[in-house]
């Protein structure tokens, strides 16, 4: 993972022109260095909080990818099918990953959650969220 | 049954599904709008732009059954704000405020994620109106003064711009290079540093549009040494135009402010979105508020838009492939 | 006595009945947006703008002024009890703040952001009051290599943040920096780094990208237990609701300290609270005897960034309302409200509108102790949420912040930005590196990078310009003093270590 540091160092230097490109080549070679120390002083030393998660890692790290990913398809669908959808069915999600085993207080929760925040946010407090295809069925 | 049940409940569901088709064809010939409007702002809250906006907004409620409301996207620009409109439904329930520079500048700086033929100008409702200033105390009285000064030293004036590739920007580089003075530009982030740059001496002059700085002119921080009009300011009558001091065109450089819609947006509702701003646009208390504000408001139709854009796009174009700002 | 006659006009404007219901309206809505991640004053301020048509100049200032320093309060809350900020001013906030929350101290840290606030907003609202003139005229001195020197002090200041290894700490700033360089460069106007997305053109927004980095990952490293847990594990942990006598004598100084800091630093044009509470966290990590337990709840590290950041607000104001220069967004909303009212900031104003001004002052003062009266009561309540289980406490921070990233520019693509922030800052803190580092390179990168090269253009090339002006000069010998006092600190405790 160290090792990724350096590589992201070493490929973001792009320099467009002297002007605007300097200071983002000087920072990639900065970090690239830096990230070369990082590697050659830690690889001794073991590092135990790396190996404690390396072996949880697999599992536990899948986790929250699945959790980000399934924030990225909120993103993706909620202009298509609005706030209360895709919040609502977010939420189901996000409740069972927390633990909720019983689906009553998944269902509620997440109906719950996607009514009561839509009313302080959307009515309330007045932000834009889109209505979607909701809207469109009620019409 | 419970067979005559599920039929009850398929025929209702047909009745209602009617129901909704009718209502749904109905609605266009019920009032429009019948829900609130939705007026884009792709400049952040406090801008020039962002309160003209507002202003519009507010005393549309005159006119308007259903609430004109502000909502801020900024950034890039305002293309973002562009996009968002140009990706929704074209039902008239969504407005943008932008500029003729917008179209004429701005979409030739970036590579932009949509077809610019998409937005439909509907009409403009004020005008620009770029100052040069120095600060209060500046030994500089007189443009002449400045000028002279800048042909005997060249690069040795700097002057203060909101952001490069702006309109102010691009006026200030007409202006010197007419008048035969090399300047360096210095860009803020903002017309509001622009100001602070300038009264606090960092910058030997500034050029922006005259609403943000009118209040420190007006207090003395700031004085205008020339106005890039045709006529002379009315808030500011002791100010020489760049028409009198021969710099004709200059003046017709200032980019408009403008709403636009989408381009297939319904012809009858875009009549009466048209009507209704043209309206709000005439009304006295709008006019107050931009005599406050020190902006030049009034109706503009079509053609004179098309004619700024034309010509902004003209004069600046070739600046922009110099300044290597040029993407498309 | 001049200030203080025009003081009791402005308290008896401020307690007319319109404006102390504006005052309260103000604070009360500006606490509730503080708390929600990622909503802070400017929407609020951007909610209430229609509806102070209506009303006088003086009452639509004291209202959108009341959202802006309630935020400020509000904003601990949740920086304390789930470690995610509420506000971008409030990061500095979780490091010891949540802390003492895990030791059931949550009711002292949220007591003493309250309080400190509060004397903070007090005595700062004093200051804007006295030396409102002579700063403002200092601050118009301020010019681009002013800045550059300033933003150099800040990064030599980060470096006493790092808790742990400085080299880590150096490459977490770096990465901040290099955030913060993708969009459009100010000076060239040209794209760096944007990859031909659109979105990208404007940036990276700070409140997406802070609300991932701290509030998501919290949630995602808090997701990995099914188990039910809750914040506090043990119930008969919470020890009390107030702070202790101890705790007021440790936090009297930082409080201090942390109303001039920030007061001063809420002036700067683009510093603000943030820099603010980072400051004073350093500051308070500098002079403290036992630098090394910052970080593991120390009320210090509490105390001070809580009322600094209450102290820049009243600071913020004083470029706005002698000079009529906004020096940040929310300011410039403030701007084109009183422009809306007709009514013309600037040397003038006090002038030409004292009542208006003393006004606001004296709802400033009425403001505090409203919010004071406000927050303390709240404090059991809010520690009762602790007790919640995460199951369903958990999901619920995650729609806030979701909603809270969507909100800042009602761009839906800010909420892809704060899930990839989660899951990076979720990577980075299971891999030990600290992301404060990291957002305070990413707040001052771009002024300092911008600032260097606009000092050039002034000086048309030549890096003088930097020392040959006074206030740089002196910022440079302050900044070079405390590079030099902190690397002999740290000559002398290897020493001591290695006798």
């Amino acid at each position: 993972m160290l090792v990724g540091h350096k590589s992201i160092g070493i490929e973001l230097g792009t320099p467009t022109s002297p002007g605007p490109g300097l200071m983002p080549f000087i920072s990639a070679l900065f970090l690239a260095l830096l990230a070369l120390i990082i590697f050659f002083t830690r690889s001794p030393v073991s590092d135990l909080k790396g190996e404690t998660t390396s072996t949880l890692g697999v599992r536990i790290g899948l986790r929250a990818l699945a959790i980000v990913s399934l924030i990225i398809g909120y993103v993706l669908f909620f202009k298509v099918i609005g706030y209360l959808i895709s919040s609502f069915i977010l939420m189901i999600f996000l409740f069972r990953f927390a633990g909720n085993r019983r689906w009553i207080s998944i269902l509620s929760g997440s109906l719950l959650a996607a009514f009561l925040s839509y009313l302080l946010f959307g009515v309330i407090l007045k932000l834009d969220l889109p209505k979607g295809v909701l809207l469109y069925l009620l019409k | 049954m419970e067979i005559n049940k599920n039929t009850m409940c398929i025929i209702a569901g047909v009745f209602f599904f009617i129901f909704c088709a009718a209502g749904t064809l109905s609605a266009k010939e019920v009032a429009f709008p019948e829900k609130e409007i939705r007026f884009l702002c792709g400049y952040s809250p406090g801008s020039v732009s962002d309160l003209n906006a507002r202003s519009i907004a507010r005393i549309a409620s005159k006119y308007l059954e259903k609430p004109l409301v502000v909502v801020n996207m900024p950034g890039a620009g305002a293309t973002i704000a562009a996009n968002e409109l140009v990706r929704s439904s074209a039902d008239g329930y969504t407005i943008i405020t932008l500029t003729t520079g917008y179209f004429a500048y701005t979409i030739h700086q970036q590579k932009v994620p949509f077809d610019p033929s998409l937005l439909k100008p509907l009409l403009g409702y004020w005008q620009y109106s770029h100052v040069l200033f120095t600060r209060g105390d500046s030994p500089y009285s007189k443009i002449q003064d400045l000028i002279a000064y800048g042909q005997k030293n060249p690069r040795a004036i700097k002057y203060g711009i909101p952001g490069r590739g702006t309109g102010p920007h691009l006026m200030g580089i007409l202006f010197f290079k007419n008048a035969n003075v090399e300047a360096v530009d210095l860009p803020f982030k903002g017309s509001a540093d622009n100001a602070h740059g300038v009264i606090g001496g960092h910058a030997t002059v500034g050029v922006d549009d005259f609403a943000p700085v009118k209040h420190h002119i007006k207090a003395g921080a700031l004085k205008a040494l020339m106005a890039f009009l045709d006529q002379r300011h009315k808030d500011i009558p002791d100010v020489p135009t760049s028409k009198e001091l021969g710099y004709g065109d200059l003046g017709s450089l200032n980019a408009y402010g403008i709403i636009c819609i989408h381009k297939d947006t319904p012809p009858d509702r875009a009549k009466k979105l048209h009507d209704v701003l043209k309206k709000v646009i005439e009304d006295p208390e709008f006019m107050k508020t931009c005599d406050e504000f020190g902006q030049r408001c009034g109706y503009i139709d079509t053609k004179a838009m098309d004619e700024n854009i034309s010509m902004l796009e003209k004069t600046n174009m070739p600046i922009l492939k110099e300044l290597k700002l040029l993407v498309k | 006595m001049e200030p203080l006659s025009n003081l009791l006009t402005g308290l008896h404007i401020a307690l007319q009945p319109l404006n102390f219901l504006c005052c309260f309206i103000g604070v009360f809505l500006g606490t509730l947006l503080g708390v929600l991640p990622g909503i802070g004053p400017l929407a609020g301020i951007a909610l209430l703008l229609p509806l102070t048509y209506g009303i006088t100049p003086t009452a639509a200032i004291i209202l959108l002024a009341g959202v802006y320093y309630g935020c400020q309060y509000g904003g601990s809350t949740t920086s304390i009890l789930v470690n995610v900020p509420g506000e971008v001013s409030s990061i500095v906030t979780c490091l010891d703040g949540h802390q003492m929350a895990k030791q059931g101290r949550a009711g002292p840290a949220l007591g003493i952001a309250a309080f400190g606030s509060f004397i903070a907003g007090t005595l700062s609202v004093i200051g804007l009051m006295l030396v409102s003139v002579p700063i403002a005229k200092i601050t118009i001195k301020f010019g681009p290599p002013e800045f550059f020197s300033v933003m150099v002090l800040g990064i030599v200041m980060l470096t006493s943040i790092s808790r742990g290894s400085t080299t880590k700490g150096l490459v977490m700033a770096t990465v901040g920096f290099m955030l913060s360089f993708i969009g459009i460069d100010l000076v060239s106007g040209r794209e760096r780094l944007t990859f031909e997305s659109t979105h990208l053109l404007s940036g990276i927004e700070l409140a997406p990208l802070t609300i991932g980095l701290f509030g998501v990952s919290e949630v995602l490293i808090n997701m990995e237990e099914s188990v039910a847990v809750t914040v506090v594990q043990l119930k008969e942990k919470i020890k009390g609701y107030l702070p202790t006598l101890k705790d007021w004598r440790l936090s009297l100084g930082p409080i201090l300290r942390g109303t001039i800091l920030g007061f001063i630093t809420g002036t700067i044009p683009g510093g603000g609270a943030i820099l603010a509470s980072f400051a004073s966290y350093a500051v308070e990590k500098r002079l403290s005897k036992y630098p090394g337990k910052f970080g593991t709840g120390v009320i210090e590290g509490v105390a001070g960034p809580e009322s600094a950041n209450n102290s820049a607000t009243s600071g913020a104001f004083i470029p706005l309302l002698t000079m009529g220069i906004p020096s940040n967004v929310i300011m410039a909303l403030l701007l084109g409200a009183l422009m809306i009212h007709g009514v013309r900031p600037g040397p003038l104003f006090l002038v030409e509108h004292k009542d208006i001004f003393w006004g606001v002052v004296g709802s400033m003062y009425i403001g505090n102790i409203m919010l004071l009266i406000l927050n303390l009561p709240l404090i059991p309540l809010w520690v009762q949420l602790l007790r919640v289980p995460n199951r369903f406490l958990l999901p619920l921070i995650l729609l806030l912040c979701i909603v809270g990233s969507y909100s800042v520019n009602n761009n839906i693509l800010d909420v892809l930005v704060m899930a990839l922030a989660g899951l990076a800052g979720y990577a980075l803190r299971k891999l030990d590196y600290e992301l404060a580092p990291l957002c305070l390179a990413f707040v001052l990168g771009p002024i300092m990078e911008s600032s260097f090269r606009q000092s050039l253009i002034m000086s048309d090339g030549s890096f003088l310009i930097f020392v040959t002006r006074p206030i740089s000069a002196v910022i440079l010998s302050l900044t070079t003093i405390v590079l030099v006092l902190s690397c002999s600190r740290m000559k002398i405790s290897e020493f001591k270590l290695d006798s």
